[in-house]
């Protein structure tokens, strides 16, 4: 899974976003390390849902539909549990490296 | 959507093109709007904040553009396809749409299939050089006089002429005459064609079995040689190459057959087509006294011999005139009186030499051709605009297909290599279909002889493979050109997002297109009408004119007397007993035999002098001769005929070989010899010089003799009992009236002839009238052409109208039933569903009037009778025109009227 991938699917946890919500709470959590543009965005989004990680969802009730309909995606259970294994392999990579004494707590 | 986009979201949207058309299919909404919230969001953040985005954006979309190409690429070679998918879907699309398939087929066979005919034609006729050696070094050289601007040339000038002349390397004469020719139990009448010995020499021909005439058989010793054309050769010897050195014989004399000439050679000149070439020193053995006298090879005063030349090497054809008019010059002073003729100056003309005859005859055939090729050409004009409508039509709904099938993963390239199978598979049909249409016209047109007497049987018109390769071309980019206007439709990516908001709101294609397209099939049919109905007047009025003399109820038979022994004595003995045999049938009102019968393009022209010169003697005063029509006729000929007689009498039975030599001319005949004078009692001397002087007892009225158009002609008359050595012998016609529709006469004609020998073969038994028919061929033609291309064009353009109503009336249905359940009136419905087209009825005709008004100078030579601007021809075309288009616009369009206004809702 590449960071991107891991990042949206992180994004997705909380609730549906459509496109633009992705990319700035993709923002938001990397602290503006991470910035997804349009065409990568919608790469993974295809890739993401070829694997039927995440689905497309109707327009949650209440949104403002000023720039037309817009499609929200959602994660579903196969890529919740996809995101989960990814997190659990990243946390032994981290213990690992701690073990290893490559990185300290403080090292943030 | 927002109302302001600014410049950089309207360049990402048209930037969003580059990407797969499946990617688009799947986010090509999402991808504008995201971009342009993003957009917005670094714009707002200051300029340093918007650069970078920009190029972040850029290299963002330049990274996924091509990674995505990339992987739709791969994809599509995986999943693969090719051409039999596109020709299954191809046919699939054809199957549900039986109808328009058909029409777009038919259309371009029509008009792929008339111009492959008409050209393969003009190729045969006017085109197709001569199968000879090195045609262009070839030229014909004619020997003018006044009033003959292509004249031929006389035996002994001929052999004068040839000798040694630096700029030519052979100079060549033919002629023809009919000879009867006999085989063990083959008897044919054909054409023998008379040559010089270096005839086939000039012209560069190959023998295909055996060899061909040499130089050396103008030496009048040794034996008579023979070639034979390959079609006689196949058609009564079954090619086979035994016959070289058999004897066969013509007009009975004998001849030994040394050789056949090669395939598909019938001559230089196709008005004469020959099917067997003897040497022209024979020609007095084989009947040639009968035509043209015992005189035929040493006087110079009966010119029937044309002359074809080939050019030295590097030598141009004014070098070889110059050359041959010093010579000819020269012998005109050495000959004196002897070679005194109304010459032209220059008299030598030389000129390229051209298959289908020469001179006047070409200008009259490509004149005649003229009418067949516009025809064709305006079809396959019609034929491509119908196309172009019914794929414009089809375009809208095809939008949606393409878009599908965008979204299911073709690219753009595969979407218009599906359009371009598809053009090909219709071209190929059409193609198919068209050999069969390209038949059928040359089937029509073969049964019209050109003129100038030229049979399309003697041609070889095949459909010519070369036309229907360009004919398939232009199918192919018709259908290629309108038909892809789907498939790059579907490019665009917003389409691919208009297709998900539902199809009712997709942009139906061009409406101004449809409206050009159907007024310029409109404008095209209308001038074929018109075509058709001037010819058609034309046609009448030729039928009307009165040709000076009375056919009604005459009937005719051929017969020749030459080749059957009959000698100078026995013939006119013959001619006295059928004509009394005749005239005594019941039921028969007179009889009567003569050479040329009225109307007919074939005709013996001599020169005449006014006055007795003595032979070989005598000053020639140069507006002295006249060159006039002869006939030769016996028995009661212009009572049969009903031709007035103005002055004196005419032939009776007192003018027999034993009395004074008399003559008859015509009205105009005697007014050109002697203006304001009594004829009666004057002298005229037939082929000035040679003949013996005649004494002129009548004077009858003209009549028109080889054409409609020409009208009355002069004519001079002599008896045919007193004139045994002229053609009476070896080409005459009986001819009889018996007062009713004259199937009587023919067979009293018949029988009077086989009762008196039973072994005289006659030949082209036909009533007058219906020769007559046959003369009028251009207007019959151009009415026949004119007419079935007219009516196809016709039901063409009405097709075309009531598929674009139909259509329009279909597409329309939510529209048509909201405002018929608003109230609307039916009347109101109707106009706004035929509007369009009554525009384009209206357009199409004042362009189409004013296309025929400017075309149809091209037909002028053939309008008879009638001014070129024909109110009738005009307003009946019209008429015609808004009838059919009206009834085409009006049936769908009540449709409309039935529209009901709740189903039309609610199937929204």
């Amino acid at each position: 899974m590449s960071p991107q991938e891991f990042q949206i699917l992180f994004a997705l946890g909380r609730s549906p976003l459509h496109g633009y919500a992705i990319m700035q709470a993709v923002e938001q959590h990397t602290e503006g390390r991470m910035r997804i543009q349009t065409g990568a965005l919608y790469r993974v989004l295809k890739r993401l849902l070829g694997n039927g990680w995440i689905g497309e969802v109707e327009a949650p009730a209440g949104e403002d539909s000023r720039d037309g309909r817009r499609r929200y995606y959602a994660l579903l259970p196969a890529g919740r549990s996809a995101l989960a294994k990814e997190a659990a392999r990243m946390e032994a990579a981290l213990d690992a490296a701690r073990a290893a004494r490559l990185i300290t707590l403080e090292d943030r | 959507m927002s109302d302001h986009d600014d410049v950089v979201t309207r360049l990402y949207r048209r930037l969003l093109t580059m990407y797969p058309l499946v990617f688009l299919a799947q986010f090509g909404g999402e991808l504008e709007t995201t971009f342009r919230s993003a957009w917005r969001a670094a714009r707002s953040d200051g300029v340093w904040r918007a650069v970078r985005f920009l190029a972040a954006a850029a290299t963002d979309l330049a990274g996924s553009v091509l990674a995505e190409r990339h992987w739709a690429r791969r994809e599509r070679r995986r999943r693969g396809g090719g051409w039999r998918q596109d020709v299954r879907h191809g046919m699939r699309g054809f199957r549900r749409r039986p109808g328009f398939t058909l029409a777009v087929v038919m259309t371009l066979a029509l008009g792929i299939g008339a111009n492959a005919a008409v050209f393969s034609l003009i190729d045969a006729v006017l085109l197709d050089p001569l199968p000879v050696g090195d045609p262009e070094t070839l030229v014909a050289v004619y020997e003018a006089r006044t009033g003959q601007p292509y004249g031929a040339t006389s035996w002994p000038t001929y052999t004068e002429l040839r000798v040694e002349v630096r700029t030519l390397a052979g100079l060549a004469v033919s002629s023809e005459l009919p000879v009867a020719l006999r085989h063990g139990h083959i008897t044919d009448r054909v054409a023998a064609g008379v040559v010089s010995g270096n005839w086939f020499q000039v012209l560069g021909l190959k023998p295909q079995i055996g060899r061909l005439l040499l130089p050396a058989d103008e030496e009048q010793g040794g034996s008579a040689h023979v070639v034979l054309s390959d079609a006689l050769w196949r058609r009564h010897f079954a090619a086979d190459p035994a016959v070289i050195g058999q004897t066969v014989e013509l007009s009975g004399q004998a001849f030994t057959v040394i050789g056949v000439a090669p395939p598909g050679f019938r001559g230089a000149d196709l008005t004469a087509a020959h099917d067997l070439w003897i040497p022209v020193v024979r020609i007095r053995s084989v009947g040639g006294d009968g035509l043209w006298g015992s005189e035929v090879l040493t006087t110079r005063f009966l010119p029937f011999l044309r002359m074809v030349g080939r050019l030295r090497p590097g030598a141009e054809p004014q070098e070889l005139a110059a050359e041959l008019n010093v010579r000819h010059a020269a012998l005109r002073e050495v000959n004196g009186a002897e070679m005194e003729m109304a010459f032209a100056d220059p008299p030598i003309r030389v000129l390229p030499l051209r298959r289908a005859a020469t001179g006047q005859g070409r200008a009259d055939i490509v004149q005649f051709l003229a009418v067949p090729t516009i025809v064709a050409l305006l079809t396959l004009i019609i034929a491509c605009l119908n196309v172009a409508l019914l794929l414009l039509v089809r375009a809208s709904e095809r939008r949606q297909e393409f878009g599908i099938r965008a979204a299911l993963g073709a690219g753009r390239a595969r979407l218009v290599r599906q359009v371009l199978t598809e053009s090909a598979l219709i071209g190929l049909a059409a193609c198919v279909i068209g050999v069969g249409v390209a038949q059928a016209t040359v089937a029509v047109l073969s049964r019209f002889p050109l003129p100038g007497g030229i049979a399309m049987e003697t041609l070889d018109v095949a459909p010519d493979g070369r036309l229907l390769a360009f004919g398939v071309c232009l199918a192919l980019a018709t259908a290629l050109l309108f038909g892809s206007v789907p498939a790059w439709a579907a490019a665009r990516s917003d389409m691919v997002g208009q297709l998900r908001r539902g199809a009712a709101n997709l942009r139906p294609a061009g409406g101004s297109a449809h409206l050009a397209l159907l007024a310029g099939q409109i404008a095209l049919c209308l001038v074929l009408l018109v075509g058709a109905g001037l010819f058609l007047r034309s046609l009448d009025a030729a039928l009307d004119v009165d040709p000076g003399f009375d056919a009604g109820g005459v009937a005719a038979a051929s017969f020749s007397l030459t080749p059957h022994g009959y000698t100078t004595t026995s013939g006119p003995a013959f001619f006295q007993s059928v004509l009394e045999r005749l005239a005594a049938a019941p039921g028969i009102q007179a009889a009567a035999l003569g050479v040329h019968v009225p109307i007919e393009p074939a005709s013996l022209r001599m020169p005449i002098s006014n006055e007795v010169v003595p032979q070989g003697r005598g000053s020639f005063d140069r507006d002295g001769a006249f060159f006039l029509f002869v006939n030769v006729v016996a028995g009661d000929w212009f009572d049969v005929l009903r031709i007035p007689i103005l002055r004196g009498r005419v032939f009776t039975a007192i003018d027999g070989p034993d009395s004074p030599l008399v003559t008859v001319v015509s009205r105009s005949a005697a007014d050109q010899m002697w203006p304001g004078e009594d004829p009666i009692g004057r002298q005229l001397q037939l082929v000035r010089g040679i003949g013996p002087g005649r004494t002129v007892i009548g004077v009858v009225e003209d009549i028109t003799a080889h054409a409609v158009q020409e009208g009355l002609v002069p004519y001079v008359y002599v008896p045919a009992l007193q004139n045994p050595q002229i053609q009476a012998l070896s080409n005459a016609s009986m001819i009889a009236r018996d007062g009713a529709d004259g199937r009587v006469a023919l067979d009293a004609i018949r029988s009077a002839l086989l009762s008196e020998d039973p072994t005289l073969p006659t030949f082209r038994a036909r009533l007058v009238e219906r020769q007559i028919d046959g003369v009028l061929v251009p207007q019959r033609l151009g009415t026949t052409l004119l007419g079935i291309f007219g009516t196809l064009a016709l039901l063409v353009a009405a097709a075309g109208i009531y598929g674009v109503v139909a259509y329009s009336v279909a597409r329309r249905r939510f529209e048509i039933g909201l405002r018929r359940a608003l109230g609307a009136r039916t009347a109101d419905v109707l106009r706004s569903v035929t509007h369009h087209t009554v525009i384009a009825l209206l357009i199409g005709t004042l362009t189409g009037t004013a296309a025929a008004l400017w075309l149809t100078r091209f037909i002028d030579a053939f309008l008879f009778g009638i001014p070129r601007v024909d109110p009738a021809a005009y307003l009946g075309a019209a008429t015609l025109l808004v009838i059919a288009a009206l009834a085409a616009t009006l049936v769908p369009a009540r449709r409309a009227a039935r529209v009901s206004p709740l189903d039309a809702i609610r199937s929204e």
